[in-house]
């Protein structure tokens, strides 16, 4: 039919050139990617089993044969930080796509309805967010129990209002705009007017937002792990690691500053991703 | 001349809520009573100031709101407050804003497909065939098919919204300002489009627009409007070169005209327009007339007919009439 | 009510007393730049006119014509930031450049001297202050009375501009207002200190036809009564038909055709002028079909080397695309910038 406009022009790579533009942005895009890398080919980049335990090397600093040293039972850090990196990422990435999924049907839903639902939801998430993120995690494991899906489902519901509070102020701007108007007198009932007018008007903040909850939910595991209450062994996850090394904290500290170390470069990338983010889909913003 | 858009008795009362408890505590009458007819093929050119309540009529026209009273008859027969999708085929609308008129992350071929698809007007061949037709129509390229609104200009977006409007082949196409927000050059396009249109498929307009010279280009029949209730209907000849209310002569003679040799009687008219929560009694523009007398102040006027086709809501028509 | 008769005569005697040459502002080869997508792009180009005293001049350009920027220019409000003169001169009353006074010179200047007033009274009103205060703060910023002095002046000069019961509006605050009130506040802040030019940027596009008359009658009646000239922006023909004695017609960025109102309408030379006069709908017309300037207004990167409307010109040759064309003096008061019109005329004679 008709040729497709130059893709030089679509607003997408419009976005991607301004992100990529901006320095720390670029740090937060390269090392979720290296964590990405990291979660698929763990198994095949670690140097040794991280698993496997070794009477003979316990406790070794970091040396020229083990980077990041040994822990108590022998096993390598870096293996153990690489391996880690599987569970951290699957566990906040499932957390952000709950809270996203839920958290924007819910803001969607009370931002354009309005009236008693609207009332109903914004109770419901003040009602989540009274409590402190990890006491509502450590109650949602009392019920459910602990382990790294109860962790998920925990962090992902305490991250929702997040989520709707933010859809449901932007769609309370969006509601008033004409093209929706347009929409209404054209016939389209309001799931599609929500689908095709609302939620693509909207996802900019819910983009930005996601990578901020990713960082949120890291740290969130760590604390949970270093309780004691999330990613159960012989799966280790860096707060887990974490809790272990804290028991050893005069004799191997690097036990604990590794993971430490990875948690924090890790939520400080993401959250530049996220500020990188914001600005690149600002159209106020120029990519000069 | 086939009536097909009659309404008679209209009425739109906005309630205002103050106080914790949201009680009403007064009510903007902004459509109070409003008869018209619209007749098949024909422009009806509806004008007022900010206020007065025609872009009230303008959405209520197309199921935007729901009227608190009157009625309203299509084609015969009558038009429920709740649109059905069948209903809705029949009047459609174009906005003033041509740039918050159109979904940005919609391309124009998805904009000008969506309707038809909606109501299910054919096969995705045929609906392909429309579009293609219909962006030849408005002057625009196969290329722009896949652009989104915001690589367009204000007289091109606005063309693409009526080219929206026409897909599902309305009878009745409501404008709501269509010209205001565009330079003077484009205005000319777009006016010039909208009389080829009615002339080729024979669609009826409802015009709501203040720059009356516009109006008076585009209209068959005019009714002006001020504070919620018509105050003059006629045909546009005779609105513009005699009408009598005294509000249509203040309004008519405030545009300035651009021809320096043109001399003006203008009508200054004093103050400002009454609050709608708290409209004066009787006649509406009793405050603001110099002809007002005491039977304006405490009787509202009908719209009643002078001559043929001319209406007006006047105590003293007759005599200003002369 | 009050019955008025105006006649677009009595504008032609000013002209008469306008002929001795008294220059109040002079605006030489101005070319201003806005950075655009990353570059300087220049938005208005050679844009050379003078400002007389105690006239009405008005600038007519549809969007993009660079009307307003050069408004803006003459009271250096274009955001430093992102624009930057190229070349020019401003003279104001045939002493200082206005481009060369320093920022602190230009506050006792702006307000002053010269004042503007905006189109949208909301967006320029500080929201959080009454009325009275803000004309006060303009008054005081420039004379040294008192603020009890200052007050009584501005309940005053509110009473000028037409304002009911201007002792209580004084202490309203701007969202308590009409449209039409609030432009008048805006019109008192402008003449509080007695400026000698008034810019006036499309002061009632955004009120409704009643109220409109009213301010354009209130500030035709504040001009001959203060010996003001008014710079009136507008895309509107009736509003400059019926208040200035000059037009321009500026059209991306440039300056098209300069005429006394009269012989602009009656007889427009340049081939823009013809074309707008005859898209807009009139009054006491009948035609069925509005004529049209074929095409649009070319994109701020697609604005032709010669002359800027050769792309939609129906005149348009080789040597309108080529060069731009300088606007050239044509009898005492007209200036057009058009090849083909300067050619036939310089053959005519």
């Amino acid at each position: 039919m008709a040729d497709k406009a130059a893709w030089k022009d679509r607003s997408w790579y419009k976005v991607v050139k301004k992100l990529i533009g901006r320095k720390t942005a670029l740090f937060g895009i390269v090392v979720f990617l290296l964590l990405v890398f990291m979660a698929l080919f763990g198994n095949h980049i670690t140097p040794y089993d991280p698993a496997t335990p070794s009477a003979s090397e316990m406790f070794q600093p970091p040396s020229a044969t083990h980077l990041f040293g040994t822990d108590s039972m022998g096993r390598d850090m870096l293996s153990r930080v690489i391996d880690g990196a599987k569970i951290t990422l699957i566990v906040s990435v499932i957390a952000v796509l709950i809270a996203m999924v839920i958290g924007t049907l819910l803001g969607l839903l009370s931002g354009y309805m309005g009236g008693v639902i609207d009332i109903i939801i914004t109770r419901l998430i003040e009602a989540i967010s009274v409590f402190p993120m990890i006491l509502f995690a450590l109650i949602i494991t009392t019920i459910l129990g602990v382990g790294t899906q109860n962790i998920m489902i925990a962090i992902g519901v305490a991250y929702v209002p997040a989520f709707t509070r933010i859809v449901r102020a932007m769609t309370l701007t969006v509601k008033e705009r004409e093209y929706i108007d347009s929409a209404k007198v054209i016939g389209l009932n309001r799931a599609e007017i929500l689908w095709r007018y609302v939620l693509p008007n909207v996802y900019s903040v819910i983009i930005v937002q996601a990578s901020l909850a990713a960082a949120g939910a890291i740290l969130s595991e760590a604390a949970l792990g270093f309780m004691g209450v999330g990613v159960q062994p012989p799966e280790a996850s860096w707060g887990s690691m974490l809790k272990v090394g804290y028991n050893y904290l005069n004799n191997a500290p690097w036990m604990s500053i590794v993971p430490g170390f990875a948690i924090v470069i890790t939520v400080l990338a993401l959250n530049l991703l996220g500020d990188g983010l914001r600005d690149a889909l600002d159209v106020r913003v120029r990519a000069d | 001349m086939e009536t097909f858009l009659r309404v008679r008795g209209l009425k739109k009362h906005f309630p205002l809520k103050s106080g914790l408890l949201r009680k009403t505590v007064g009510l903007v009458k902004a459509v109070d009573n409003v008869n018209f007819d619209v007749y098949r093929g024909d422009t009806f050119g509806l004008v007022g100031e900010s206020g007065c309540g025609k872009t009230t009529v303008g959405k209520i026209m197309v199921g935007l709101l729901e009227a608190d009273g009157g009625d309203v008859t299509f084609e015969g027969k009558p038009m429920m407050a709740k649109r059905n999708l069948a209903m809705r085929k029949n009047i459609q609308i174009v906005f003033q804003d041509p740039y918050g008129s159109l979904n940005p992350r919609m391309t124009v071929h998805e904009l000008l497909a969506e309707p038809m698809k909606k109501h299910k007007m054919g096969n995705k061949t045929e609906i392909n065939q429309k579009v293609l037709e219909t962006i030849d129509i408005i002057s625009l390229n196969k290329r722009d098919l896949y652009k989104y609104p915001h690589e367009f200009s204000g007289g091109q977006r606005q063309r693409i919204a009526i080219a929206r409007a026409l897909m599902l082949e309305p009878q009745l196409l409501v404008c709501d300002e269509p010209v205001s927000a565009l330079d003077v050059s484009v205005q000319a396009q777009i006016l010039n489009l909208f009389k080829r249109l009615q002339q080729e498929r024979g669609i009826s307009y409802l015009f709501i627009a203040h720059g009356l010279a516009t109006v008076k280009h585009i209209s068959n029949r005019v009714g002006v409007m001020y504070l919620g209730q018509m105050v003059e209907m006629a045909e546009t000849k005779t609105m513009f070169d005699a009408c009598v209310h005294p509000y249509t002569r203040a309004l008519f003679s405030s545009i300035p005209v651009p021809d320096p040799t043109h001399k003006s009687n203008r009508v200054i008219l004093h103050g400002e327009v009454p609050s709608p929560l708290n409209p004066p009694p009787g006649c509406k523009f009793h405050t603001r007339c110099i002809y007002a007398c005491e039977h304006c102040k405490q009787d509202e006027p009908i719209l009643r007919e002078i001559a043929p086709g001319h209406r007006v809501a006047c105590h003293l028509s007759e005599q200003l009439a002369r | 009510m009050r019955l008025m008769s105006v006649c677009g005569l009595t504008n032609q005697l000013k002209l008469v007393m306008i002929k001795m040459n008294n220059i109040l502002v002079s605006v030489k080869n101005l070319t201003t730049a806005f950075k655009m997508g990353g570059r300087y792009t220049t938005v208005i180009d050679d844009v050379s006119f003078d400002i007389y005293k105690n006239e009405a001049l008005g600038i007519v350009g549809e969007s993009g014509s660079g009307k307003s920027v050069t408004a803006k220019s003459i009271m250096r409000l274009n955001p430093v930031t992102v624009s930057k003169v190229l070349n020019g001169k401003i003279v104001y009353d045939g002493t200082q450049d206005v481009l060369e006074l320093s920022e602190k010179e230009m506050c006792s200047y702006r307000g002053n001297k010269i004042s503007m007033i905006f189109q949208e009274p909301m967006s320029s009103l500080n929201p959080i202050m009454t009325c009275g205060n803000q004309i006060g703060e303009a008054i005081m910023l420039h004379q040294k009375i008192s603020k009890k002095e200052a007050r009584e002046k501005s309940i005053d000069i509110l009473q000028k501009t037409g304002m009911p019961s201007p002792e209580k509006r004084i202490d309203s605050y701007p969202h308590e207002l009409s449209g039409g009130m609030r432009q008048r506040v805006m019109i008192a802040i402008a003449l509080s200190c007695g400026p000698h030019l008034l810019i006036a940027d499309e002061p009632t596009t955004a009120l409704d036809p009643t109220i409109q008359a009213q301010i354009l009658d209130l500030i035709r009646g504040i001009q001959t009564k203060a010996n003001m000239s008014v710079l009136y922006i507008t895309h509107d023909l009736g509003v400059v038909a019926e208040m200035c004695q000059r037009i321009i017609i500026m059209y991306c960025g440039c300056i098209m055709e300069i005429a006394d109102t009269y012989d602009l309408f009656t007889d427009p030379l340049h081939p823009y002028s013809q074309g707008l006069l005859n898209a807009i709908p009139k009054m006491n017309e009948d035609k069925e079909w509005l004529h049209n300037i074929k095409g649009t207004v070319p994109h701020f990167t697609e604005i032709p080397q010669g002359c800027v409307f050769c792309t939609r010109c129906p005149e348009a040759c080789d040597s309108c695309r080529d060069t731009r064309p300088k606007l050239t003096k044509i009898g005492e008061r007209r200036e057009v910038a058009c090849h083909r019109v300067i050619h036939r005329l310089r053959r005519d004679q």
